[in-house]
């Protein structure tokens, strides 16, 4: 039982520290949304009642660096500007497949055209799923609620910070915890490294079995995206890795839960029974034609142990274990934005608390007196829709800028695998398993930024510099198994490999 | 509030999806303990060469007479020589041969193997792929790169 409910702790603690960045994003682009492009101007802005809805849905989608958590509160703000059913789930499917980051990512790590194809598959299930949800459900938009404008200037602000508040602690945080209950659910179903296996190529039920657990399974757009890189790396099944992109990544227990009390059980089931029959008849359709040539099918992949519990049976000092493996999870961005949604949730629930009636709200947005005005005299003012563009482009940029800080200079990324490959050495040989099952996925997840930050830096890997990287992480992953398997002759050859491989890839990386 | 019959829906469709996920994977966990035995014969197939020495070594032996030669676990002749030539990359990238070597070893795989694979896939013989033009040729400047190489890690060792 420890063991069931400890695995469940460190899985839910994990998706909520990645999820933070894109959860706050989230509560901002929904207050932008609601005080500052105002009902109207987001019903415009997904292309109002006309054909061009779903194709914008999508774009914006593909733009907003959001989660399929993130993307709940922006949702409610969509409904009630009264945008339809089709488009409000077109944009919650696609918004969290897909950002700027993550699409620079796969393009550096999987074939280019396999993420094309990836892509313009999202864009076929976002369209029929949108054009028959509107054709069986016709007018099921809601009449856009009136709200007041908000006077500009400091005002304006303090609105749309309140507003952002009022996002963190509002019916969206219960769905999105729903949604981190789904994931403590799936990894006390699912046995340790149960999933291994179930993803293998010659597998035709590997799209299926995909689609059962990545419906409860919390992806963010990035790892999605270096999971399916590392299932085409691999050779596993393409029809499975798409299947794990779009529901993994776009579909969560949060979500479902969200259509099912906006819409109705019927709409929310049978959307839900579209939307498999058409992921998984792309998935079944591309799993041949995408299968990378020249890459040897491997026999299992470690890419899914996220997903189940931690814990193998009979594991001793499990909560221990789950608070160092909740700590080894930290990354600074993400404690950073936790704190920030801790603040934000606290003020949220103090203004509730305290502020019963919304007045705090009413006072920011009651329109200024005709003195007050006068006062500004050579103030510029800004329009709502200017300020909402600015916003809205602005976090498309910061998360294109964002790129260049999490892909950091080539001479940089050297000295840090240079200090860890001494790290790594060192566990292997005082046989801290702990520690090398630290270092390994680090290194791993460097020699990938050294890919991604040469592409960056306009000077994409040469096919020589592609197969050092390839034959180092190689040799990573087989010193990984040895180690798992506590076998110390092949830990002790595979660690003279991966230092051999890493000398190589040194001598090249420039 | 979610009313009787939405919690009853709500289990069903959890049941649901866990029941797919249970069916399909076949939950086995002591399967994933028993299999957990890594060995690089799970990384790599029995015919893998192991250093670019080896696979020169045995694509000039394949390019011969193929008479004294054994199988490797059941895998053809015309399948190891083509799969020879597609890892040629990887296994020179594994080696300390510079850049120039690698860029002429990489682009004799990436002539040769999608040819003798469009070859096989039509029922090519192994002569007919022999008989490729420049490949012979290309066989033996390997055979010069590794051999230039084996000796100077042997001049290095020798020092």
């Amino acid at each position: 039982m420890d063991i069931l409910i400890w695995g469940a702790i460190v899985r839910m603690s994990q998706a909520m520290l990645a999820a933070c960045p894109t959860i706050v994003v989230g509560w901002l682009v929904a207050a932008v949304f609601e005080r500052i492009l105002g009902r109207n101007g987001t019903l415009q802005l997904f292309g109002g009642h006309t054909w061009r809805q779903l194709p914008q849905a999508w774009l914006l989608g593909m733009l907003l660096p959001v989660c399929s958590l993130g993307v709940i509160p922006i949702l409610v703000q969509m409904r009630k500007s009264g945008i339809a059913g089709g488009t409000i789930l077109a944009f919650g499917l696609t918004a969290p497949l897909f950002n700027p980051i993550s699409v620079l990512y796969g393009l550096t790590l999987s074939d280019p055209f396999a993420l094309f194809v990836f892509c313009m598959g999202s864009l076929t299930i976002v369209t029929v799923m949108g054009v028959v949800w509107d054709w069986f459900f016709p007018g099921n938009w809601l009449e856009p609620e009136e709200l007041p404008g908000v006077p500009y200037g400091v005002r304006r602000i303090g609105a749309a910070a309140l507003a952002v508040c009022q996002q963190a602690f509002s019916h969206s945080t219960l769905y999105i915890l729903l949604a981190i209950a789904g994931v403590g659910l799936l990894s006390a179903i699912l046995p340790a490294g149960v999933l291994q296996r179930s993803a293998n190529k010659n597998d035709s039920l590997a799209p299926l079995t995909m689609a059962g657990v990545s419906t409860l399974a919390y992806v963010t757009p990035m790892v999605a995206i270096v999971q399916i890189a590392s299932m085409f790396q691999h050779g596993n099944s393409i029809g499975a890795a798409f299947t794990l992109l779009v529901l993994g990544t776009g579909v969560n227990l949060g979500l479902l839960y969200w259509i099912v009390r906006n819409y109705s059980w019927f709409k929310a089931v049978a959307w839900f029974g579209c939307l498999l029959v058409v992921v998984l008849a792309i998935s079944y359709g591309v799993d041949g034609p995408l299968f990378p040539k020249g890459v040897e099918p491997a026999d299992h992949t470690h890419a899914f142990d996220n997903y189940c519990n931690p814990f193998q049976a009979g594991s001793t000092g499990v909560p221990a274990d789950s608070i160092r493996l909740i700590r080894e999870a930290w990354k600074p961005e993400e404690i950073l934005s936790g704190l920030i949604a801790l603040v934000l949730l606290s003020i949220g629930g103090l203004q509730w608390w305290l502020d019963r009636e919304g007045s705090w709200m009413e006072r920011l947005i009651r329109p200024p007196l005709p003195t007050q005005r006068q006062s500004r005299g050579r103030d510029i003012v800004l329009p709502n829709w200017v300020i909402a563009t600015v916003g809205l482009a602005g976090l498309v940029f910061a998360s294109i800028g964002g790129c260049f800080l999490y892909y950091q200079p080539i001479a940089e990324i050297r000295k840090e695998m240079t200090a860890n490959h001494a790290e790594l050495t060192s566990a292997c040989a005082g046989r801290e398993w702990d520690a090398v099952d630290f270092w390994i996925p680090l290194q791993e997840d460097w020699a990938h930024k050294y890919t991604v930050s040469s592409y960056l830096r306009g000077k994409p890997l040469s096919r020589f510099q592609q197969m050092r990287v390839k034959v180092f992480l190689s040799k990573l992953e087989l010193l990984e198994h040895a180690v798992e398997d506590r076998e110390l002759a092949e830990v002790d050859m595979w660690k003279r490999q991966v230092s051999l491989a890493f000398t190589r890839l040194k001598e090249v990386m420039q | 509030m979610i009313h009787v019959p939405d919690r009853l829906l709500l289990i069903l469709v959890l049941l649901a999806v866990m029941a797919v996920s249970t069916s399909c994977n076949r939950m086995d966990s002591t399967k994933g303990a028993e299999d957990s035995a890594h060995s690089e014969h799970e990384h790599f197939p029995a015919h893998w060469p192991v250093t670019i020495f080896a696979a020169s070594e045995r694509l000039t032996a394949l390019g011969g007479d193929r008479g004294q030669l054994d199988s490797k676990e059941g895998v053809s002749f015309e399948r190891e020589f083509i799969d020879l030539i597609r890892w040629l990359p990887e296994l020179t990238a594994d080696s300390d041969l510079k850049e120039l070597d690698f860029n002429r070893i990489d682009l004799w795989s990436s002539k040769y193997a999608p040819l003798f694979e469009s070859m096989l896939g039509e029922g090519g013989t192994m002569e007919a792929m022999l008989a490729v033009d420049g490949l012979d040729l290309a066989i033996k400047e390997l055979q010069k790169i590794v051999q230039a190489e084996s000796e100077r890690l042997a001049a290095i060792q020798g020092q």
